[in-house]
């Protein structure tokens, strides 16, 4: 057997961790998965997207997040912004006026894009969301920190057209959360 | 065989033809090599290595049109080997096989005789031996081939003497 090295992220079983830990956070939207003990040096970042992502896939990396090495790794396809399946951002940064993702058709829905957002942190900070909807007993808040309001405001006008619009993660250095697009998000504070 | 491979080191053996001699040896020969020479180096994947079933399409000789001739065993692998200064160098392999790590241990090879690293020369000299064996097939398959070559020049020769 030949020793090559191979960082957590990449193995199928991490891999499978992980992907249980985003199903649950799916089904219990505004619940924060912790990561931290599957992605070794990697980010939340990089666990997530090593896990969903998969060479029939399309990305949008906007902010360049990924290194030049970690697309390799991906073997996943770059393309605009329009066509992809999955964005990547850093969620400090506001989209511009003329950021507008795949929402789907009402006939295929589940074309709508899904996007990354980049934060500094989840579970602390000032920023307070409070969550109603499907998967989430009465409500729930979350706090989060390092993530431009803007993007709620666009996310309302993106998911208005139900079932059409996008699922938002949000991602911190170690932690994941999901924010479908079933899910109304009111900004408290 | 020495005369051999001083004929064919006497031609330079390209590295995209590396592969194809080093995989006329048996695959655990490659990877036995490998194991003894390639502990130097922290060995990394740069892509995620695969392997699995590939389409191999081809275009027919009468219609010109593509065909899939049916299904073949693909794998590949691309690697870096990193010395523990730091300096670091990379290989690749694509091979039709799914023998496990084959294809790893093909592009430990490709990095290691591309930038002559320590070992090279085993290496070297299994590309050497694996070229003169794939020569042999390639000068059987060719005696075989003119063998059971059909000439249809004769057939239509007869066609136009037969008097109906």
């Amino acid at each position: 057997m030949i020793q090559i090295d191979i960082e957590p992220i990449w193995r199928d079983e991490v891999q499978q961790q992980i992907f249980r830990h985003l199903l649950s956070s799916n089904s219990l939207p505004g619940s924060i998965a912790a990561l931290g003990s599957y992605i070794g040096q990697d980010s939340a970042l990089m666990g997530v997207l090593a896990t969903i992502l998969d060479n029939t896939t399309l990305l949008y990396d906007r902010d360049r997040l990924l290194t030049d090495r970690n697309w390799r790794r991906l073997d996943v396809r770059e393309v605009p912004l329009a066509e992809a399946n999955f964005i990547v951002a850093e969620a400090v940064i506001a989209p511009a006026a003329d950021f507008i993702p795949n929402l789907g058709t009402l006939s295929s829905p589940e074309l709508g894009a899904t996007l990354i957002l980049l934060v500094e942190k989840l579970g602390a900070g000032s920023l307070m969301l409070e969550l109603t909807g499907p998967g989430i007993d009465s409500q729930r808040t979350v706090a989060l920190v390092g993530c431009d309001r803007h993007w709620f405001d666009l996310r309302a006008e993106w998911v208005a057209n139900f079932p059409m619009g996008v699922d938002l993660i949000l991602v911190d250095e170690t932690q994941v959360m999901f924010l479908p697009r079933t899910t109304q998000i009111a900004i408290v504070s | 065989m020495q005369s051999k491979i001083n004929q064919i080191t006497r031609h330079q053996i390209t590295r995209n033809q590396w592969v194809q001699a080093l995989m006329a040896h048996p695959p655990e020969l490659i990877i036995e090599l490998v194991q003894r020479i390639g502990h130097e180096w922290v060995i990394s994947y740069e892509t995620l290595p695969q392997n699995g079933l590939s389409l191999l399409q081809v275009q027919d000789s009468v219609f010109h049109e593509p065909y899939y001739l049916g299904e073949i065993p693909l794998a590949n692998a691309w690697v870096l080997l990193t010395a523990p200064n730091g300096q670091s160098w990379q290989g690749a392999a694509q091979v039709m096989s799914d023998f496990p790590d084959l294809a790893s241990s093909l592009a430990i090879c490709d990095a290691i005789l591309a930038n002559q690293l320590s070992g090279w020369q085993q290496v070297q000299e299994l590309v050497e031996k694996g070229m003169i064996i794939r020569q042999e097939e390639n000068r059987r398959r060719g005696a075989m081939l003119d063998k059971t070559r059909v000439n249809f020049s004769l057939l239509s020769q007869e066609e136009s003497d037969d008097p109906d």
